[in-house]
């Protein structure tokens, strides 16, 4: 506090906050250098790690600053384009809620850039890699400081690209160029709402500034701010992989697991939730809407979680308890202000969890060389460290007392429950399911017998597991670092935002929240914490019994429907397939027919009855004068009787 | 009373009638050798005067009578159309003399009489006999000519018609190379010519029935006081106006022109298809705006009628055949199509007298003059790139003309392009300026069918394009080198085509300033 | 004195044209590209002058029919004029070699020389149609400009070129017949009015019977969706493109193309507003219908430069789409797009033929994993797929957003089904990179093969296409200039005087 004070006096806030595009523009441009220029290697890491470093070092000072100053700047660069007559400018918000998001983006993206220092110590194309995780962090801090819906759509956009460049890093597996396809494709597709939305507000009320649309949307009748509550949620269940289109998300795990970590669990996915609480506003003028938002958080929250439960590799089981993760957090956001808040609360610590989680799954795989749960097992004893930190994030998520899981669910549980009872219990639930695959997962990766092998020493192939199986891991003190940073931070976040958050959130949702005490208890918490207990203890007893013969008669034909359907995804992938893509590739299969038959030779076809008429003609000049005369007979006749007539008549 | 005949006035149809038949004792009289050069000399000379006549009375602005007792009428179109037809004639002059073109000997048989094949040719063909008389038949179609597009009467209309046919019948016959061919041609042409005079006779009796008088101004006059239901006066108009579209090849009458085209040299082609139809088509103006303008109701449809259907029989035709001489006789009755707009885009004011006829006349000329110059460049070029298979011009010596020669292929192009109507080319203007006046007297459809009948034909000048541009040469063999003058006439047709197209205004003024038709 | 500036800047590439003929080899190429690029500063000191004084320039002609040798600099035409003039500098610079004649049945073709001169005949005739200020005289470049095309379709081009290149001129032809009866009706009209003039200026309040106007929008609209094209007229463009070298074919989609969208905004809308009201509903499904179609049969097409010709009739949907809403903010949308399209689809075009050149790969399948032998040329293609999608920060978007909310004032679900309809755009650029460029080489297998059957884009490539994705990405972060200049040709006061009429009629 007393810094921020000090550095208040001297005005320098607002000179910093003045040029606070550099967040932006600095790790742009040191992806350009990395990603364009050549250059050597030797301090390719120090410019990886600093272009973010610096962006998060600038973010920090900024946040300290703020800790005082109560009002958000607005810093206006250029006005982009004046359509019609409104006016969309290139300006930056720094407020709470943003410079929050700024500091998780940064945060977590430099933790990632120092563990990717030594994972990927001996990958070719690592200058690729910190050159576009630079490029991610310029662009997801433009989608985060945007002030207006045209400029975070910019940044939408871009992130959207990034995701599918780093999902498709390995481009000879095909396997990854399809997942980046899908992932690209599934995201514009869906930004539609994104972009219709912009497109409505433009018409109706002249403006897409945030504090503008709050303002203006309300008086502006009829359903429009439904239309855009709808829009908006569409783009948001895109990109963070809600259930009906949450297909993308599981074949993303194909980018490098650091990638994995910092995108497609920490920051990318929450753009969603993020866009959901910069539009509150708008969805407390539709309720409609917002109950939409909280159907899809509770189906995603169950969704999630039952795919979790039945998956196969530990990357997508992950992928599964972020979805379901999320499904809270729109479950949150949907709650109004007060839900937002504790929205904003897990969206932190879920970033801050899974990303520890996804690190400790990076070295795992590399150092074992595959990542499905039928070849892990018995990893206690070969990655101690691994262990704990994967321990530490488990612990933070399934929800033990103290730690951040534990009080961001807690708080929205209470919300739900007091605004709508169901909900709170099925968000009770939801813990528990999130339980038993956390411990599933864990029980499966790290105890029982190894049924993995040695890999051979030596066997050089470019993929990224078999990258991994080097003894001993080089490199290992920067992915340790990061690891230990982000338990602790997992382990110790909740207690630090607990009483905080609240506080700080309120001038941007303007909601008063009672419970803020650190060792609060009531009796819900009590009735998660037992249905917690009895369902880590049940999972151990059962796999403890389970688990060797489990896997070995592992066929699907088997299994009880309710697994089949969880292992297939809820045949999202099917569905849309068979709905989507099946369709349009026959439509264009018969558009390609009728272009080179129908069109190609239709015009031959027009040029060749003229031909024919001209040698029908030709046979006319029959050659022998008798056919000319009499046709010119015929003629006279006619045109003599036609001039008659025409007198005549 | 003394006949007053303004011999002035009438000096160039003299010169050309006297220079024909001083021709023919030339023919009598010269020895062989010298017969050629002498012949040659006597009509260049005859149709220079001739020009210079012209011109001389056209500069002096007074001289507008009808001249020889009412039998022309030399006013300012007449002059103009004489100055035309006199240009004309003399480039065709230049063809008729060609013949470095093939190896030196003369586009016409050396003895007309010789039955085809037998051995008098082959004695004539050695001892190189040559016809001369072609330049007394010639001066004497050219005189016909003069006489029939400034004829102020019936009579010396039909005079002037049979004056311009008969010579040309015979020429049409003389072709060297494949002469049963040239023969069967003549004849054709012969049988039909006749029949149109015996219609056009026809005619001419029923209006001086109804009107009482050969002269048209007469006939105008009784027209306009009478009633309209005098069906003999309808017949004869129809009968009439018939026999002189069989002169021009327009649509119900245009199914000689293929055949006497081909069938007949390249030059006497050029001369059919450039002089005979710009006199014919004056004529026909004439007859129908003079005369018979307060007909205009009955005659003007089913005028515009044909004109589509000469148009479209033309384009259609042009589409298929495998022959350049053929694809230019199609493309010639198209183009009789687009020289009968003008005509039906006259629209008579109450007064009966033609008030646009001033600008149907200008804008006739300088149709004539573009087509003039575009069809004496293409059969020239015909001619040259024929070269010693002049008859059978198949495609294939066009073919890779471009990379054979490519100052000759941009010429053809140039004339392609303006054929079609690309702006930048005379063919262009004088399109806009026909579709233009005949939209303007209402009949739209017309202008749009012309556009719609000349867009099916570019496909057929394209693939010449094609043939000349794009096509790899069939044999490496270069353009026969012509005679200097075909050279020089087809690069003066191309330049003045150009100039046409980029300055119509210049050469459509040097046409405006003649006062309308003489009544 | 006054400088003919205007006159220049379409008579340095005309004479050009002949001066580079003589020389011989890589001279000729540099003499093109000196002219080329001569022709573009012209055409910036044109515009810059243009701000402070009036360049336009207004000779009589042809005194009968009231034509003008008119020729005018306002922001439509000017953007245009400076976009056609970067493409063909790109086009001469990127010097993709020329005879790519696949088989190797076809006859030597013509000397390379005449290839650059057609070139700068070509942007000389083009340019001069977009500065043409006088009916007949668009109408004289607008013919004129097919000719050099036609040579240089039928000249550099596959097999059966010469069969494409007869089929572009046909089409061409035909959209040309269709505008000379439109001319012929617009001179009749106008010269019983009394004083003729064919001057946009003058022609702009002309008052056309609603019969004759109807007729007269129909022809000149048939001709502009010809030339465009929209899509029931398009086979021409796509049969074309398969033949022609795709440095041709980067020129015919980017400049010629454009010709036909500056002219629907120009005159079919700036003539004949009422009869455009009348059509819009009609001509909105169309654009869709031609959206749509552009997007599936891209999808579904297997030659690479074809699938981009799509792409052009998919955009130029849009942009007719955009032109038809009648609303100003559309209408500078749709203005806007059209100068994006011309740069994006072009470079997409050369990117294409750069590839067909350095890996002979001209349709799809034909090689797998380039991305390994060539990075840089994957690079290039999937950016400049990206500028073609538009992806937002490139010009392609700002002028989309712009098109969006004007046809949201009055057309929202119209306005959806175009989004909708561009993004297809994704599907294939996303698909033909992934066939393309990811995977493992299936030819040579080894990666390290001895003989580089493949290689990279060289430095003047890859610096050709950079240039113009950095002008898409300049224009597109900050469309605010350009907006207002092209704002400033007014072209949206027609839509005004329409939306007007509109609002009083509806």
């Amino acid at each position: 506090m007393y810094t921020s004070m000090l550095l208040m006096e001297s005005g320098s806030f607002t000179l910093l906050a003045g040029n606070c595009w550099v967040l932006i523009a600095f790790p742009l441009l040191v992806a350009a250098l990395l990603l364009l220029v050549r250059m050597s290697d030797s301090w390719l890491y120090s410019v990886g790690v600093g272009g973010v470093g610096v962006s998060f070092g600038y973010a920090v000072v900024l946040f300290i600053m703020m800790l005082g100053e109560p009002e958000p700047i607005t810093v206006q660069l250029y006005t982009w384009l004046s359509i019609g007559d409104a006016e969309v400018t290139v300006s930056l918000l720094i407020d709470q809620l943003s410079i929050l998001f700024a500091l998780l983006v940064a945060g977590i993206g430099t933790l990632v850039a120092i563990y990717s220092v030594g994972y990927l110590s001996d990958e070719p194309e690592r200058r690729r890699f910190f050159g576009l995780l630079n490029l991610f962090i310029a662009a997801m801090l433009l989608l985060v400081l945007a002030d207006n819906y045209v400029l975070l759509f910019v940044g939408w956009e871009a992130v959207g690209l990034v995701s599918y460049l780093l999902i498709g890093f390995w481009q000879e597996k095909e396997v990854a160029a399809n997942a980046a396809k899908k992932a690209f494709v599934m995201n514009r597709v869906a930004d539609l709402g994104l972009l219709s939305a912009i497109a409505v507000l433009l018409t109706q009320i002249g403006t897409v500034r945030f504090t503008a649309v709050a303002e203006q949307l309300g008086a502006v009748g009829g359903s429009w701010a439904g239309v855009v509550g709808f829009a908006l949620l569409l783009a948001a269940c895109a990109k963070s992989a809600q259930v009906p289109l949450q297909s993308w998300l599981l074949d993303a795990m194909e980018s490098p697991t650091p990638a994995s970590a910092l995108i497609h669990s920490a920051t990318m996915v929450a753009a969603g939730g993020y866009l959901i609480l910069r539009s509150l506003p708008i969805y407390m003028l539709a309720p409609t809407a917002r109950l939409a938002v909280l159907l899809i958080g509770v189906l995603t929250l169950f969704g999630g979680a039952w795919m979790a439960a039945t998956g196969r590799d530990i990357k997508r089981v992950l992928a599964c308890s972020t979805t379901s993760q999320l499904g809270y957090l729109m479950l949150a956001a949907g709650l109004g202000p007060v839900g937002a808040v504790f929205a904003v609360f897990q969206l932190l610590t879920h970033g801050v969890i899974k990303a520890g989680l996804f690190l400790a799954v990076g070295t795992l795989t590399r150092r074992v060389g595959r990542s499905d749960l039928q070849g892990l097992g018995g990893l206690v004893k070969v990655l101690p460290y691994t262990f704990v930190a994967f321990a530490c994030g488990y612990l933070a998520t399934i929800g033990v007392p103290f730690l951040s899981g534990f009080y961001a669910k807690g708080h929205i549980i209470a919300t739900a429950w007091e605004t709508i009872p169901a909900f709170g219990a099925l968000a009770v639930v939801g813990v528990g399911l999130g339980a038993f695959y956390m411990t599933r997962l864990l029980l499966l990766t790290f105890t029982g017998t190894a049924r993995w092998q040695e890999a051979p020493i030596g066997a050089e192939t470019s993929t990224e597991t078999g990258a991994e199986n080097r003894q001993p891991l080089r490199g290992s003190v920067s992915m340790r670092f990061s690891l230990t940073v982000l338990s602790l931070l997992a382990l110790g976040g909740g207690l630090a935002l607990n009483g905080w958050l609240p506080g700080w959130l309120q001038p941007v949702f303007a909601a008063e929240v009672s419970r803020t005490g650190l060792l609060y208890f009531d009796w819900l918490n009590y009735v998660t914490l037992g249905l917690l207990f009895v369902v880590v203890v049940g999972t151990v007893i059962y796999y403890r019994k389970v688990t060797p013969i489990w896997f070995k008669a592992a066929s699907t034909a088997d299994e009880v429907a309710l697994v089949r359907i969880g292992a297939a995804e809820l045949y999202a992938d099917d569905a849309l397939q068979r709905g989507v893509v099946a369709p349009l590739s026959t439509v264009s299969a018969r558009v390609s027919w009728t272009e080179s038959e129908v069109l190609e030779n239709g015009a031959r076809h027009l040029w060749r009855v003229i031909g024919r008429t001209s040698i029908l003609m030709r046979r006319l000049q029959s050659g022998n004068v008798r056919t000319y005369v009499l046709l010119f007979v015929a003629g006279t006749a006619v045109l003599v009787s036609a001039m008659l007539l025409w007198a005549w008549v | 009373m003394v006949p007053v005949i303004e011999y002035l006035l009438l000096a160039p149809c003299i010169v050309t009638f006297g220079a024909a038949s001083l021709s023919i004792l030339v023919e009598a009289v010269v020895v062989r050798r010298l017969r050629f050069p002498v012949q040659l000399v006597l009509s260049t000379t005859a149709i220079i005067t001739a020009l210079a006549f012209t011109v001389r009375n056209w500069t002096s602005a007074d001289a507008r009578t009808i001249a020889a007792l009412g039998a022309l009428a030399i006013d300012g179109p007449a002059m103009a159309v004489w100055v035309l037809l006199l240009l004309s004639a003399l480039a065709v002059l230049v063809l008729l003399v060609e013949r470095a073109s093939n190896n030196g000997l003369s586009a016409f048989t050396s003895q007309a009489s010789a039955p085809p094949g037998s051995t008098e040719e082959n004695v004539a063909e050695t001892t190189r006999a040559e016809h001369t008389e072609i330049f007394s038949l010639f001066l004497f179609s050219l005189s016909g000519m003069l006489l029939l597009s400034a004829a102020s009467t019936l009579l010396s209309a039909f005079v002037g018609c049979e004056v311009m046919s008969l010579p040309l019948y015979l020429l049409v016959g003389l072709a060297r190379r494949n002469r049963t061919l040239s023969q069967e041609a003549a004849l054709k042409y012969f049988l039909l010519g006749a029949t149109a005079s015996a219609v056009f006779l026809y005619g001419i009796a029923l209006l001086f029935g109804a009107a009482g008088s050969f002269d048209y101004a007469d006939i105008a006059a009784t027209i306009s006081k009478m009633r309209s239901d005098n069906l003999l006066m309808y017949a004869g108009l129809g009968l009439s106006t018939a026999g002189l579209l069989f002169k021009l090849g327009a649509f119900p009458f245009h199914a000689w022109v293929p055949d006497i085209y081909t069938g007949a040299p390249t030059a006497i082609t050029t001369f059919l298809a450039t002089c005979a139809k710009i006199a014919a088509v004056f004529a026909l103006l004439r007859l129908l705006f003079v005369p018979l303008g307060a007909l205009r109701w009955t005659w003007q449809t089913p005028l515009a009628l044909i004109a589509l259907l000469t148009i479209a029989f033309g384009a259609i035709g042009a589409l298929t055949p495998r022959n350049m001489k053929r694809v230019l006789a199609y493309s010639a009755i198209m183009n009789v199509g687009f020289m009968l707009l003008p005509i039906v885009a006259a629209s008579t004011v109450q007064t009966g007298t033609l008030v646009s006829d001033f600008v149907s006349v200008s804008a006739l000329l300088f149709h004539l003059t573009v087509y003039a110059l575009m069809t004496l460049g293409v059969f020239a070029l015909t001619l040259w790139v024929g070269g010693a298979s002049g008859s059978n011009s198949n495609f294939d010596a066009w073919r890779g003309l471009a990379r054979r020669n490519p100052l000759l292929a941009a010429m053809m192009g140039i004339f392609m392009l303006s054929f079609i109507g690309i702006p930048g080319t005379g063919g262009f203007a004088s399109k806009l300026l026909l579709l233009t006046l005949v939209w303007r007297s209402g009949f739209a459809w017309l202008a749009l069918g012309a556009l719609a009948f000349s867009f099916v034909v570019a496909g057929c000048y394209l693939r010449i394009i094609r043939l000349m541009f794009l096509e790899p040469p069939a044999d490496l063999t270069c353009a026969t080198q012509p005679s200097k003058g075909v050279s020089v006439l087809v690069s003066i047709c191309a330049v003045l085509l150009l100039c046409c197209g980029l300055f119509p205004s210049q050469v459509a003024d040097i046409f405006s300033n003649m006062i309308g038709l003489l009544r | 004195m006054i400088v003919p500036w205007l006159t220049l800047i379409f008579v340095v590439p005309l004479f050009g044209a002949a001066i580079v003929l003589p020389l011989r080899g890589a001279r000729n190429r540099l003499a093109g590209l000196i002219i080329s690029g001569l022709t573009l500063a012209m055409a910036l000191t044109a515009l810059l002058l243009s701000q402070s004084h009036n360049l336009a320039e207004q000779v009589l002609w042809l005194r009968r029919f009231g034509a003008w040798y008119a020729l005018q600099f306002d922001g439509l035409s000017a953007s245009l004029v400076i976009a056609t003039a970067v493409l063909s500098s790109a086009v001469l610079a990127i010097g993709l070699e020329l005879d790519t004649a696949t088989d190797a049945t076809s006859a030597p073709t013509m000397r390379p020389e005449v290839f650059t001169s057609l070139v700068l005949l070509t942007e000389a005739l083009v340019i001069g149609a977009f500065l043409a200020a006088d009916l007949v005289l668009f109408f004289l470049f607008f013919e004129v400009s097919l000719l050099p095309v036609y040579l240089l379709i039928g000249y550099w081009g596959g097999a059966c070129r010469a069969m494409a290149a007869s089929r572009f001129l046909m089409f061409s032809l035909a959209s040309g017949f269709l505008l000379f009866g439109g001319i012929v009706g617009v001179v009749t009209t106008v010269s019983t009015v009394g004083r003729s003039s064919t001057l946009l200026s003058a022609l702009a309040n002309v008052e056309f019977t609603p019969g004759m106007e109807r007729l007269l929008f129909v022809l000149f609209f048939m001709a502009f969706a010809l030339k465009g094209p929209l899509v029931p007229l398009h086979s021409w463009l796509t049969a074309v493109v398969k033949e022609a070298n795709p440095a041709v074919s980067a020129l015919l989609i980017g400049a010629v193309d454009a010709l036909g969208g500056y002219a629907m905004i120009r005159f079919t809308l700036g003539l004949f507003p009422n009869a455009a009201l009348w059509a819009a509903p009609g001509v909105l499904v169309i654009a869709l219908i031609s959206i749509w179609y552009g997007g599936f049969a891209a999808v579904g097409e297997r030659h690479l430069v074809s699938m981009a010709s799509y792409t052009s009739i998919s955009h130029f949907g849009f942009i007719v789409f955009g032109i038809f809403t009648l609303t100003p903010t559309a209408i500078n949308g749709a203005a806007m797009y059209l100068v994006a399209h011309l740069l994006s689809v072009g470079a997409l075009v050369l990117v294409c033929g750069v590839l067909q050149q350095s890996s002979g790969v001209a349709h799809f399948g034909d090689r797998r994993g380039l991305r390994q032998r060539a990075p840089a040329t994957a690079a290039l293609f999937l950016l400049v797929g990206l500028a073609t999608l538009p992806l937002p920060g490139f010009l392609g978007f700002a002028a989309e957003l712009q098109v969006l909310v004007g046809a949201g004032e009055r057309h929202p679900i119209f306005a959806l089904f175009a989004v909708i309809g561009t993004l297809f755009a994704t599907v294939y650029v996303t698909w033909s990179y992934q066939r393309l460029f990811t995977g493992t080489h299936k030819l040579d297998m080894s990666p390290t093969d001895a003989v580089p059957t493949v290689r990279d884009a060289t430095t003047i490539e890859r610096s050709v296409i950079a240039v113009l994705l950095l002008l898409l990405l300049a224009f597109g972060c900050a469309p605010q200039m350009l907006r207002n200049y092209i704002a400033s040709a007014e072209p949206g006061t027609t839509a005004v005087a329409i939306t007007n009429i509109a609002e009083g009629g509806e």
